[in-house]
């Protein structure tokens, strides 16, 4: 098997272009393939090792439990023989003991000395060395030997053993095993009596010490470390291999495996691995010794038991680990194999995807995969054909969208240019031209609009200084003699290959210029031309359609812009008429309120007035009858015979009485006078109406003004200027009204001017100016001061009744409100103040020549 | 096959270390102490050799994992304090000791402590309280001597049938033979022999018991054997030999050595024993809970060189009996 891929075949210069793009891509491919690729692979590998090692698995399993039962239960039954075999050897043991004892039996006590008697139970203690004691009793019971290692020998010590068990179980059964003993309470020993075959052969008795089974129990091999031990009926341990604890005189009864056995039971697996006496989790296997009633017990370590068992397990784990090895490397192996051509496939197409179709993938499987790499290196080939037509139509066409695009660009610009100095047409026809001169590769361009009849030239390209002086200079006539006239009267294009031979009137312009072809296209507005865009060349020849629509979009262009300034212009000349309406609506608007406001106020106080006249006519004409009764009273009193003190006191009290009554009188007649004031803005008319010279007015009103404040402050001072209007003239008016109104206005000039002067400037010097101006159906009067001027949170309320800044007892606060009453509600007029603080104050108040009816009819109500 | 080869290796280098070491293979150098009333149990010793030849079965080499420090008291009990102490500042892990004096310093010294031989009854001497759970730091071979008394009489009147009088030689100042020998005078009492009691506490007192013995000529002699006795045996030996007294003694070497017979415990099952005990010691047993053990096989060891000498007949009941023959 063979896989190659070929990337270092050479790009096309057509294809490395197109493989810009796809780069970007690219760079992201490598981490994603890498990623596909390992899942296949570990696919393939863990699917592989998931077969091969669930088969292996499996097996080890099953051989495990296998060899596990046959193991255990091969051992239990090894470990069984060993214990049958041990006792079988203890019984041996007790069995020799006893056949010796047994030569001790064969002679009637008849015959024979005692003495080769005791000799020969001498010779049988050193023969036997488990014998620590030796007796011999007759059949009649009675002991007739006993000899010992430790004690000295008896002889017919005539004990009665008749009752004995060791007699008498010895006499029935031949031979009695006694129960274990333990001498000292430590050293175990049991009483064998064997009775002689003949019945006058007595019974012989041996303390048989069973320290000595210790060598048989020691000598048994239970594996490595396995033990056997000897256990009575009772469960006393009579033999082991640790000494000790046999002679501990150990209680063995306790351990399961012991009971179990005592009680007769077969041992179960559950008692395998019950502990050992050192606490050592042993397997046990018993035995019975017969006919002792004890039993043989072999135990062997767990840890030894299985220790084969182990190994084997430990092989078999080897085995399993190295065969999941070989699993996973025969799989990576043969996932390599799989996976190696589906990666270069997955790799040639992943490359003719980034566009590279020279790309041919080399597969030698011999397999489907091969035949799907040469379908690919077929589908490569067959597409790197199509890209290459592809490539050339797309040049074609981005050659035409290039130009195109120059155009667009190029139209753009000179919307941007019209939109730019939208209302500067000079500009926009300029830039049309010259666009359009550029894009039609023209020697010069123009552009014509009709101005009545004629072609009045507004835009020029490229044409010299004379040309464009001439061209400027002379409009063309509107009429068919011209390609130009033809375009427009016709609203046809106009286009003139060999301008030399063609008929015109323009030979001059031609000659000028010296061009040979020439194109007109009409401007049209509505179907009526208002104007021709023209192009010339200096080369015969017909301007392409493409050239002719540019230039007609040139030319609607204009048209466009034309008409948007035309539009503009009426739009601003619109707009500046509507606000100028604007302006005299708000200003009627404000005054209407004021006059509203003022009226009510009016009212008010008129009505207050008409109620405090009545009252305050009672308090004047009492209180100046008092006065008069007072003098009368002196008179009276004269006369009267006094003495001198009550005289002096009368005197001085009605004199006090008369001054009081002075004093009523005086405010009475200031609040008679303001009432009257009051009552002055409910009287209708005011002396007769009749036009009158308001120059007169005014130098009048100056004159009582300032001889009213000299009269009433003798060192009043003040600058009087006239700037009369000769032209002022007449106004239809309530002479005596307005003059009231321009005394109070001149007066609170006084009055400013004065209070200036008084806070301290020292060098001022106050001056009070008087204006009229003539304004055709208006004219209009200033007062002018250069007073303290007005605060502007002042200036508000001036014209509010009975608002006064003048200390109490100088004005009555009616003086400006009744001077606005006058002016607007009775003459239609307006009053506005103008002032700034601590510099002057203005008043303008501006009259209609003429009344207007409802003026008069409405102006005051009636009292 | 090659696989299998491989794989047995791997297993067995898996299992290596998985087996069982003894402590002697452990590398610890285990250090014994034995200490003699008179002389040193040294290698080369009779005992000695009973011990290191029992430890070597069990595993152990001297001067490699085991160290063996010998001390004998030469007859001095005063020394055997300090000469405990001294064994015991030499780090024993276990000692070996001969002779009821010796454990009875032992016994409070605080070093496992197994005593061989020599030691009398010591449930009845008050050494421990019982046999199977001695308690404290000592164990040992128990001896059953004051009973064999009477058997060592019994053999002395079957060597001498009109045995009468008996002379009885043994270490007075020692607690465990004062009451072997009380358990031997009862004995012969019960045999209708009278006892003629020697007892002595120093080597001049021999001459001294002697002379008693000259003047009040007894019938046969039984020696207690305890370090005095036994470093004094020559001179017993002559001296029976001499006035051809018989004599029995307790321990078989004493009838190897010249003495005419001795019934006893085996010396060397009780050394044997005693070695396995050390054994069981160094695995790490506690003395107190090892029980005292009793010798199973007392030997009648006859020396006919020196009933020949002394132109004694010896019965041929009694040489057919005996477990060993010196001739």
């Amino acid at each position: 098997m063979t896989i190659s891929l070929h990337p270092d075949t050479p790009q096309g210069h057509g294809q490395a272009r197109t493989m810009e793009p796809t780069a970007v891509a690219g760079a992201a491919q490598p981490k994603a393939a890498a990623r596909s690729r390992s899942r296949l692979f570990i696919k393939y590998v863990a699917l592989f090792v998931a077969v091969v090692g669930i088969a292996l698995l499996s097996n080890g399993i099953f051989e495990v439990i296998f060899y596990y039962r046959e193991h255990k239960a091969a051992l239990i039954r090894i470990q069984h023989e060993q214990a049958v075999a041990a006792a079988a050897k203890i019984s041996q043991f007790v069995k020799e003991i006893e056949s010796q004892l047994g030569w001790t039996t064969q002679l009637p006590w008849s015959a024979g000395s005692i003495e080769q008697r005791r000799f020969d139970a001498l010779r049988l203690l050193r023969q036997v060395p488990a014998i620590t004691e030796l007796a011999q009793v007759d059949a009649s019971g009675k002991e007739r030997l006993r000899v010992s290692r430790l004690a000295m020998d008896v002889i017919d010590s005539g004990i009665d053993l008749s009752n004995d068990p060791k007699f008498t179980e010895a006499v029935a059964h031949k031979v009695y095993y006694g129960p274990v003993y333990f001498r000292r309470e430590s050293e175990p020993y049991m009483t064998l009596a064997l009775a002689g075959t003949r019945k006058d052969a007595g019974v012989s008795i041996a303390e048989v010490n069973l320290k000595l089974i210790w060598d048989v129990v020691s000598q048994i091999k239970v594996g490595e470390h396995g033990r056997a031990y000897v256990v009575g009926a009772q469960g006393r341990l009579i033999a082991h291999p640790d000494i000790s604890l046999v002679l501990r005189n150990t209680d063995m009864s306790k351990l399961v495996q012991v009971k179990a056995s005592l009680a007769g039971e077969v041992m179960s697996d559950e008692l395998q691995g019950a502990p050992n006496i050192q606490g050592q989790r042993v397997l046990t296997a018993s035995a019975p010794i017969a006919p002792l009633r004890w039993t043989m017990f072999v135990e062997l370590p767990v840890e030894e038991a299985y220790a084969s068992l182990y190994t084997a397990l430990e092989r078999l784990a080897i085995v399993l680990l190295a065969a999941s090895i070989f699993a996973v490397l025969a799989g990576i192996f043969l996932a390599r194999r799989m996976v190696g051509p589906i990666q270069a496939l997955r790799a040639g197409a992943a490359r003719m995807g980034g566009g590279d179709f020279s790309q041919r993938i080399s597969i030698k499987t011999g397999d489907e995969l091969e035949g799907l790499a040469d379908q690919f290196n077929d589908m490569g080939a067959r597409l790197q054909e199509s890209y290459a037509d592809l490539e050339n139509k797309v040049e074609q066409r981005t050659a035409e969208l290039t130009e195109s695009l120059q155009q667009q660009t190029a139209t753009s610009n000179v919307l941007k240019v019209i939109s730019r100095s939208a209302f500067d047409l000079e500009s926009v026809m300029n830039t049309l031209t010259r666009s359009a001169q550029e894009l039609c590769g023209a020697t010069g361009g123009g552009l014509f609009l009709r101005d009545g009849d004629r072609l009045v030239c507004k835009g020029i390209a490229a044409v010299d200084a004379t040309v464009r002086e001439m061209m400027l200079r002379n409009p063309v006539p509107l009429d068919g003699e011209s390609h130009m006239g033809r375009a427009v009267l016709t609203g046809t294009v106009v286009n003139i290959p060999d301008f030399e031979n063609s008929s015109t009137n323009l030979r001059q312009f031609q000659q000028a210029i010296g061009f040979k072809s020439f194109l007109a296209v009409p401007l049209m507005r509505e179907g009526r031309g208002v104007g021709v865009f023209t192009l010339s060349r200096n080369e015969p020849g017909l301007f392409s359609q493409r050239q002719v629509e540019l230039v007609q979009g040139f030319a609607d262009q204009a048209v466009i812009a034309i008409e948007n300034v035309r539009l503009f212009d009426e739009v601003q000349a619109r707009t500046q008429e509507l606000s100028r309406s604007l302006d005299d609506l708000r200003t009627a608007q404000d005054r209407l309120i004021q006059t509203e406001k003022l009226a009510s106020l009016g009212q008010l106080t008129a009505g207050i007035a008409h109620e405090i006249k009545n009252p305050l006519n009672f308090v004047n004409n009492f209180s100046a009858l008092s006065s008069e009764l007072i003098d009368e009273l002196n008179e009276v009193l004269k006369s009267a015979n006094l003495d001198e003190k009550t005289r002096e006191e009368i005197e001085e009290l009605t004199h006090m009485l008369k001054g009081n009554l002075e004093k009523v009188v005086q405010h009475g007649k200031r609040a008679d006078s303001i009432v009257k004031n009051m009552l002055l803005h409910s009287r209708e008319g005011s002396g007769e109406r009749r036009p009158a010279d308001i120059n007169a007015i005014v130098e009048e009103s100056l004159n009582l003004a300032y001889h009213g404040a000299r009269a009433e402050r003798p060192g009043f001072n003040i600058t009087l200027k006239r700037e009369l209007d000769p032209e002022a003239g007449m106004a239809d008016l309530y002479p005596q009204e307005i003059t009231r109104v321009f005394l109070n206005l001149i007066s609170n000039g006084f009055y400013a001017a004065t209070k200036r002067k008084e806070i301290g400037e020292q060098d001022f010097e106050p001056t009070l100016t008087a204006s009229t101006r003539d304004l055709g159906d208006r004219v209009e009067i200033r007062i002018r001061d250069n007073g303290i001027g007005i605060p502007p949170e002042v200036k508000e309320k001036i014209f509010n009744p009975f608002f006064t800044t003048k200390p109490a007892g100088e004005g009555t606060g009616l003086g400006l409100s009744m001077s606005h009453d006058i002016v607007v509600k009775q003459h239609g007029g307006t009053i506005d103040v103008d002032t700034r603080p601590g510099a002057f104050t203005e008043f303008i108040i501006t009259l209609p020549r003429q009344l207007a009816a409802q003026e008069i009819a409405g102006g005051r109500q009636a009292v | 096959m090659k696989r299998r080869n491989f794989l047995t290796g791997l297993g067995t280098a898996m299992l290596a270390g998985a087996g069982m070491v003894r402590a002697q293979q452990s590398g610890k150098t285990y250090r014994l102490g034995t200490l003699h009333p008179v002389s040193a149990m040294t290698e080369t010793t009779p005992f000695g050799k009973f011990l290191i030849s029992t430890l070597t079965e069990r595993g152990y080499s001297l001067g490699q994992n085991l160290t063996m420090e010998a001390r004998g008291a030469a007859g001095d009990a005063g020394k055997i304090p300090a000469l405990l102490q001294d064994l015991k500042a030499g780090g024993a892990d276990a000692l070996v000791i001969v002779g009821y004096p010796t454990a009875l310093a032992a016994k409070s010294l605080g070093v496992p402590t197994v005593a061989a031989l020599g030691l009398g009854d010591p449930v009845a001497t008050g050494l421990i309280q019982s046999l199977a759970h001695p308690g404290g730091n000592i164990t040992g071979i128990s001896d059953a001597a004051a009973e064999l008394s009477a058997k060592r009489l019994s053999l002395l009147t079957q060597l001498s049938p009109g045995l009468k009088r008996v002379a009885m030689l043994w270490n007075k100042d020692d607690l465990g033979m004062t009451l072997r020998y009380e358990a031997s005078a009862k004995a012969a009492r019960a045999l209708g022999v009278t006892v003629l009691a020697l007892g002595v506490s120093e080597p001049d007192d021999f001459n001294e018991a002697f002379t008693v013995m000259d003047g009040e000529r007894p019938d046969a002699i039984l020696m207690v054997a305890d370090a005095l006795t036994n470093l004094n045996r020559k001179r017993v030996f002559e001296f029976a030999a001499q006035r051809k007294l018989p004599a029995v003694y307790e321990y078989d070497f004493l009838a190897r050595d010249g003495g005419l017979m001795s019934y006893g415990p085996d010396v060397r099952e009780s050394f044997e024993r005693a070695a396995d005990l050390v054994d069981r010691i160094f695995r790490g047993a506690n003395p107190g809970d090892l029980p005292f053990e009793q010798p199973t096989r007392y030997p009648l060891v006859l020396n006919l060189n020196t009933a020949k000498a002394m132109g004694l007949d010896i019965p041929p009941t009694l040489s057919a009996l005996a477990d060993e023959v010196i001739e």
